[in-house]
């Protein structure tokens, strides 16, 4: 009975020790970055995007991290999942409906009793110490149905602005859903890294066909066929939905240039220990 | 926006004191001999309910008539021990609740107070942590049992909060606790 309990405690302490060895071989000098899903990631302590949720994430030793953006009616760009503003927070509505003056000061729904609000993405930025220090994905969520050449134009101009004011151009990767704002971004400012976010097959063909950095894919839609086809064309790879400790590991085993992971301490402690 | 925030806190502390207050005194002269329930303080852990995830809290018990019982309970309980920059900084949840019971060991409750949260959100400012202080309707409907002279208490309730004041919300708890 006695060797039985040390025998059991032998292959536990084994368990304990076992290290995840990648032979990691990327585009991003043979590295995989940990990102952090609009800070801390879906469903944890803190909501999405907000300050806490970033700063965390930050602050756990992630290279950076992923930040949906939304655009109110009078054109600043604000950190926001969700379509819309009853879904997560205290008011209702549309954000691209809304001035900032309307919506400062919503608070988010999620964990009860907590008092975090809805930011600005400009006063985001000014509360990230060294902010050059970090990799971010801006994913912008571009719910307005009629976009005009005027919307094009403010959203474009506000990207800009701020990439342009915290020095971020390096280190920053700006997410589109379609092409045409691929298309009106590259029009006036081709030095901004791009990433477009679809299925595989149609974020390929545009990728080449606009020259992009990388296209982002959810982890459960990608293989290591895929990620090695991306790469054959000098594309990085961006993935998400790593809401798992096991989705974390599979991400970076596909030797993906990115993750952005909703276990943060998990994927910096797999990378970096 | 703060001015108002304070001034609430304030009016509400007031009026639970005063409740608190009330209810002692008139209680204090409806004691009944100690054949009822032996043991008037209970120590419990509640899952859930009224401090959020969980709680634990202090409970006086005051005898009333016939199968009527009250208490007024005290707890504590956090969302997080660390702050967002990772340092110790735990967010504070106190709960202050006036139950009234009716039965003998199996008992009906129905009650009412308030949550004070003191928690950590970052000053949009400059980024650094600042503490919040919030107040937090809650109500709580369920069932208790804890016979005469046992230690063990168990109960379950319906305990919906109005959030911030402003927000209702469904929630419920499962406690366990001690009496002595």
């Amino acid at each position: 009975m006695k060797n039985s309990i040390f025998l059991f405690a032998f292959i536990l302490f084994l368990f304990s020790c076992e290290k995840n060895d990648f032979d990691i071989k990327n585009l991003n000098k043979n590295q995989v970055k940990a990102l952090g899903h609009g800070g801390m990631g879906i469903g944890q302590t803190y909501p999405m995007n907000s300050l806490e949720s970033i700063l965390n994430c930050l602050n756990l030793g992630a290279d950076g991290t992923e930040i949906d953006v939304q655009m109110t009616k009078d054109g600043v760009l604000v950190a926001f999942h969700d379509q819309s503003l009853e879904l997560s927070t205290n008011l209702s509505g549309k954000i691209y409906n809304k001035t900032w003056a309307e919506i400062e000061g919503a608070r988010f729904s999620y964990p009860y009793y907590g008092n975090y609000q809805l930011i600005r993405l400009d006063d985001l930025f000014k509360n990230i110490p060294n902010q050059d220090n970090y990799i971010y994905f801006l994913d912008c969520k571009n719910f307005q149905p009629n976009k005009d050449s005027t919307y094009f134009e403010t959203f474009n101009n506000a990207i800009i602005e701020i990439i342009d004011k915290y020095n971020l151009i390096e280190n920053t990767f700006v997410e589109f859903k379609s092409e045409i704002l691929i298309q009106k971004l590259q029009a006036v400012r081709p030095d901004i890294k791009q990433f477009i976010y679809t299925d595989f097959a149609n974020a390929l063909s545009l990728a080449e066909q606009y020259n992009l950095e990388g296209l982002t894919v959810a982890v459960d839609q990608l293989t290591h066929e895929k990620v090695e086809l991306a790469h054959s064309k000098g594309i990085m790879v961006a993935t998400f939905n790593t809401h798992s400790h096991k989705r974390n590991i599979k991400a970076v085993e596909h030797n993906v240039e990115f993750i952005q992971t909703d276990r943060v301490k998990h994927l910096v402690k797999l990378l970096k220990d | 926006m703060e001015y108002v925030n304070h001034k609430l806190i304030f009016t509400s502390l007031k009026s639970i004191l005063i409740l608190l207050t009330l209810l002692i005194l008139a209680l204090a002269g409806n004691s009944q001999t100690d054949e009822t329930i032996l043991y008037k303080n209970i120590i419990h852990a509640e899952a859930g309910g009224i401090g959020g995830y969980g709680s634990l809290n202090y409970e006086r018990m005051f005898l009333l008539p016939e199968l009527f019982s009250a208490s007024a309970r005290i707890g504590l309980s956090t969302v997080r021990i660390n702050d967002y920059t990772t340092r110790f900084n735990p967010d504070l949840l106190i709960p202050l609740t006036i139950n009234g019971f009716y039965g003998k060991s199996h008992k009906i409750h129905l009650g009412f107070g308030q949550l004070i949260t003191n928690t950590i959100r970052s000053n949009h400012t400059d980024g650094k942590p600042i503490r919040d202080t919030n107040l937090h309707t809650h109500f709580a409907i369920g069932y208790r049992y804890h016979k005469d002279g046992g230690r063990l208490v168990l109960g379950i309730s319906y305990t919906p909060m109005i959030e911030f004041q402003e927000t209702y919300r469904h929630w419920g708890g499962v406690t366990v606790g001690f009496a002595f």
